[in-house]
């Protein structure tokens, strides 16, 4: 039967109760799997990343690319020997004790709208439909613009407990989305510090494994050792 | 400390889609000599309206200018779904009616055919 590979962690990593996964010893790692049954859905991936979620509480989970499938158990091995032991290790060392908390500001489009005009940039419209639609992209780059500095000044405090921040696509042009790279025990910090913003409706997910965070390009080393 | 709780599934699916082609990646080239490793893709619908959104955005300036001016405003657009006279409502769908102020818009009757 062909497995789904879902992250790798240290062999030794404490196991919550109730996994819907298993382990593979590769050396001092382990790869974490499932049964691979049939086609994978929105709602398997949903569910084991769920799974992925319980595991980072005891300790740190480097996510596999959601939907990585082998063969059998040998190739699972190799997968995680493909992607060198020692990097692995060393992630694993980084992201221990960290989490990805995603915040999502949806903030009025009639406020930001007001905003921009408020500046002054945009009147009157387009001569011809493609005019139109060329003024209406400046005005959502400026919505944009608008939207980022509101954010800025909101999630000061979320940055402030953060090691690290990754900007990531929003649907809407009045979106804000941002991946924090934040200590696990600052997660619920985080989620009150996100729950008290007024004035834009504001998510908060997490914690979960740093998918964005994750970068096992050589770092380089100083040759005076720091 | 209290542990940190699980995020619900609710949560996670509205992330998911950002998460997609993110992870740790079997590198292309030894995924050849790994034999059976592959990735699987997964249907996540993600609707994109953006020429919809800028005219949207288009005319609510001009609405925020004519009011300025105390002209009277043009009627409150919707984009595709509702927009009047740049196109015709091609994606009802994405309309999110939540965001618009419900103006009556007339709506074109069509001409009965004549009987044969």
């Amino acid at each position: 039967m062909s497995l789904r590979l879902h992250g790798v962690v240290r062999a030794r990593h404490r196991w919550p109760d109730g996994s819907p996964f298993r382990l593979i010893v590769v050396d001092d790692l382990a790869v974490v799997v499932s049964d691979h049954h049939s086609e994978l859905t929105e709602q398997d991936a949903t569910a084991n990343l769920a799974g992925l979620c319980a595991l980072l509480l005891a300790g740190p989970v480097l996510p596999l690319r959601i939907g990585t499938v082998a063969v059998d158990e040998e190739a699972a091995r190799a997968a995680v020997l493909a992607l060198t032991v020692p990097a692995l290790r060393a992630h694993l060392e980084r992201l221990d004790g960290l989490a990805e908390m995603h915040v999502r500001l949806a903030f009025d489009e009639e406020t930001a709208l007001r905003a921009v005009f408020d500046e002054g940039a945009f009147t009157g419209g387009g001569r011809d439909l493609a005019s139109t639609i060329g003024r209406g992209e400046q005005i959502a780059q400026a919505v944009a613009a608008w939207r980022g500095k509101q954010a800025d000044a909101l999630l000061a405090p979320v940055s402030a407990l953060s090691r690290s921040v990754a900007m990531l696509d929003a649907r809407e042009h009045t979106e804000d989305l941002r991946a924090f790279l934040v200590p696990l025990d600052q997660a619920e910090a985080v989620r009150t510090a996100v729950a008290g913003f007024d004035g834009v409706v504001a998510t908060c997910t997490g914690p979960l494994p740093a998918f964005h965070f994750l970068d096992l390009a050589p770092q380089p080393v100083s040759r005076w050792g720091w | 400390m209290t542990a940190p709780a699980i995020p619900n599934s609710g949560g996670l699916a509205d992330v998911l889609n950002v998460l997609l082609d993110k992870g740790l990646v079997i590198d292309a080239s030894v995924r050849v000599s790994l034999i059976g490793i592959e990735i699987l893709a997964i249907d996540i619908k993600v609707v994109i309206a953006s020429v919809d959104t800028y005219i949207r955005y288009l005319e609510a300036m001009q609405r925020l200018e004519a009011v300025r001016r105390g002209m009277s405003a043009p009627p409150v657009s919707q984009g595709i779904g509702g927009t009047y006279g740049l196109l015709a409502s091609a994606v009802p769908a994405v309309v999110t009616p939540a965001m618009v102020a419900p103006t009556p818009i007339a709506v074109p009757t069509q001409a009965e055919e004549p009987q044969q």
